[in-house]
């Protein structure tokens, strides 16, 4: 056997696997970047907006019976708007970390504006929660060239918003990727609304049931392979009455075994900074595309 | 009433074994359209979806094919043999085939003669320095080939292809000089992993993002094909890649899948070249 499939990271005593579970509540933020024309559509927009009315609340209840710390993501723009809301969020215990400024695309503005935004989203989402801010998940975009440091520079100590990997890595600047999955999201199974359409295809909205299974067999794997499991809610997608149960049922489940540490991400990557800093060899995803650019000669 | 149509040609196997069946998985990592078009340089997200599958996937796959004792055909790109050479060493060291899948994914029917020539050539050439080997398969990579693809695949000695989805059973291409061509041993999208699974965001796939499907039910149905394929005495051959089904909870899937293959007697476990040397060898026999 390689060394590869036998590598096992290291977590705390007596614990073979990691669970983070988060929740990204951006206030439609996302739906209208992809639909601007969205923001001038009532019935439509208040499909997104379900999510600051009554998914967050629910969420809390949930995790609060399951006596479960969890990741937000938050942009710093609806920290802001969404002031007592996001305090109370923080003050039942999760971490609050940064989603952005206002659903800005790194990629295509300026790295001064960039790191400008950066903080103002840090120092927002500190602000109403008054709690530390290290961790950052991209809005939306392509990641841009050497992002990396560029977060660091900001202040932020982990990512999530890669994949490549199940455990965690780090960047070249020392930044902890904290790599996430779509099928490990409820946004593909549900998002839905007629018009502008979400899904393009207008898909059939998939079985709860079928969705709980999936994320079950995952965690079970992750489990058994000793890895990093992520996984990410949405307010306005699973917050709801009828879906709320497969959080209740997927969170019984995954504390019913000992041996995984459920985790906020940013204890993750705080783990994994002071237990896990080995150098990626030179097949690693990151490494990979690093030689992949210099063949294309991209250098900025 | 009507005659039954008969099985005109129900294949024989060797030691009369009852089907055959060619696990295949193309390796196809980051390569592909965004890679062809070089948005893939600015995408590091994207690329690092793809490369999940030989840095991470790959080596859970391998160990999970052991366990079974199961022998598979990789198709793969040589642009991974490249950059996963370690990866690659493996999955020939534990007994598996690999063969030409482009050198970065090409859309065949969008090449020149010239162009398919080169990329042959290249593949063929990173083979040999990085493996020691020289294939003898192929499976067109993204849709279509040209008409010229069965003559240049001849000219690098290639006797098998993996790429139309018209049959149950291998077949021999037709060839240009009415020689016999090439055997085709084709696979279907009914068992293959994107139509079910496959969920990827900027760019989309599928194009309408449908919903990634039930993974139990995803097993039930290859399950099926692999049984009917084995009931009607067939060649069963699939187009898995690890970074859609090697993914941890998908592992189940397979590992399902393959208990059931290993519950049902006489199947011949084969890579694809001993299932084209097979073809041919009868084929002489008849004529």
């Amino acid at each position: 056997m390689s060394a590869a499939s036998s590598e096992k990271i290291n977590w705390p005593a007596g614990k073979r696997a990691a669970a983070v579970i988060s929740v990204i509540f951006d206030d439609g933020m996302n739906a209208v970047a992809r639909a601007p024309d969205l923001a001038n559509r009532n019935k439509s927009h208040s499909v997104w907006l379900y999510g600051a009315n009554r998914g967050v609340e629910r969420l809390c209840r949930t995790f609060q019976e399951a006596k479960v710390q969890t990741t937000w993501f938050v942009p710093g723009l609806v920290a802001h708007n969404h002031r007592t809301l996001v305090k109370s969020v923080a003050a039942s215990g999760h971490g609050m970390e940064s989603h952005g400024w206002g659903f800005e695309r790194h990629d295509i503005i300026p790295r001064t504006s960039s790191l400008e935004l950066l903080r103002r989203s840090r120092d927002a989402v500190e602000t109403v929660s008054g709690k530390p801010v290290t961790g950052f998940r991209l809005p939306i975009g392509n990641w841009p060239d050497q992002f990396d440091a560029v977060l660091k520079e900001a202040g932020f100590l982990w990512s999530a918003s890669l994949n490549g990997d199940d455990v965690p890595y780090l960047h070249p600047s020392s930044l902890v990727e904290i790599p996430v999955h779509l099928e490990l999201e409820d946004r593909p199974y549900f998002q839905f609304n007629f018009m502008p359409a979400f899904p393009a295809g207008q898909s059939r909205i998939a079985s709860y049931e079928s969705v709980l299974s999936n994320w079950i067999a995952e965690f079970d794997a992750y489990r058994n392979f000793g890895a990093c499991f992520f996984l990410q809610l949405r307010p306005e997608m699973t917050g709801t009455p009828g879906r709320i149960f497969l959080v209740e049922a997927f969170l019984k489940h995954i504390q019913s075994f000992d041996d995984v540490w459920i985790a906020t991400a940013a204890e993750v990557s705080a783990w994994h900074l002071a237990n896990n800093t080995h150098a990626t060899d030179a097949s690693h995803p990151l490494n990979v595309f690093a030689a992949y650019k210099r063949e294309h000669r991209v250098v900025r | 009433m009507a005659a039954l149509l008969p099985d005109s040609a129900k294949p024989v196997w060797p030691d009369n074994q009852q089907c055959a069946v060619a696990l295949a998985f193309d390796l196809d990592g980051p390569t592909g359209d965004a890679m062809l078009d070089g948005s893939l340089l600015h995408n590091l997200r994207y690329f690092t979806e793809g490369a999940y599958g030989p840095w991470r996937a790959l080596p859970r796959l391998l160990d999970l094919l052991a366990e079974h004792g199961l022998r598979a055909t990789f198709f793969v790109p040589t642009w991974i043999v490249q950059h996963w050479a370690g990866r690659c060493e493996r999955i020939l060291k534990e007994g598996h085939e690999l063969a030409y899948h482009g050198h970065r994914h090409e859309v065949f029917k969008d090449c020149s003669m010239e162009e398919q020539r080169e990329i042959m050539g290249r593949s063929r050439e990173i083979f040999s320095t990085r493996l020691g080997l020289t294939p003898v398969g192929f499976r067109t990579p993204s849709g279509d080939w040209s008409e010229d693809t069965a003559s240049v695949l001849a000219e690098f000695g290639v006797i098998y292809s993996s790429s139309m989805r018209g049959d149950d059973r291998p077949y021999f291409h037709p060839h240009k000089d009415r020689t016999q061509g090439l055997v085709e041993i084709p696979a279907r999208w009914d068992i293959d992993d994107y139509t079910a699974l496959a969920y990827f965001e900027d760019p989309d796939f599928p194009a309408g993002l449908d919903r990634i499907s039930d993974y139990r039910l995803v097993e039930q149905n290859w399950r099926h094909e692999f049984r009917g394929y084995y009931r009607d005495g067939l060649c069963w051959t699939t187009i898995f890649h690890p970074k859609v089904v090697a993914k941890p909870g998908r592992l189940s899937i397979l590992s399902g899948l393959f208990r059931d293959i290993r519950d049902h007697k006489n199947v011949w476990i084969a890579h694809g070249a001993e299932i084209a040397r097979w073809w041919i060898s009868r084929n002489e026999a008849v004529s």
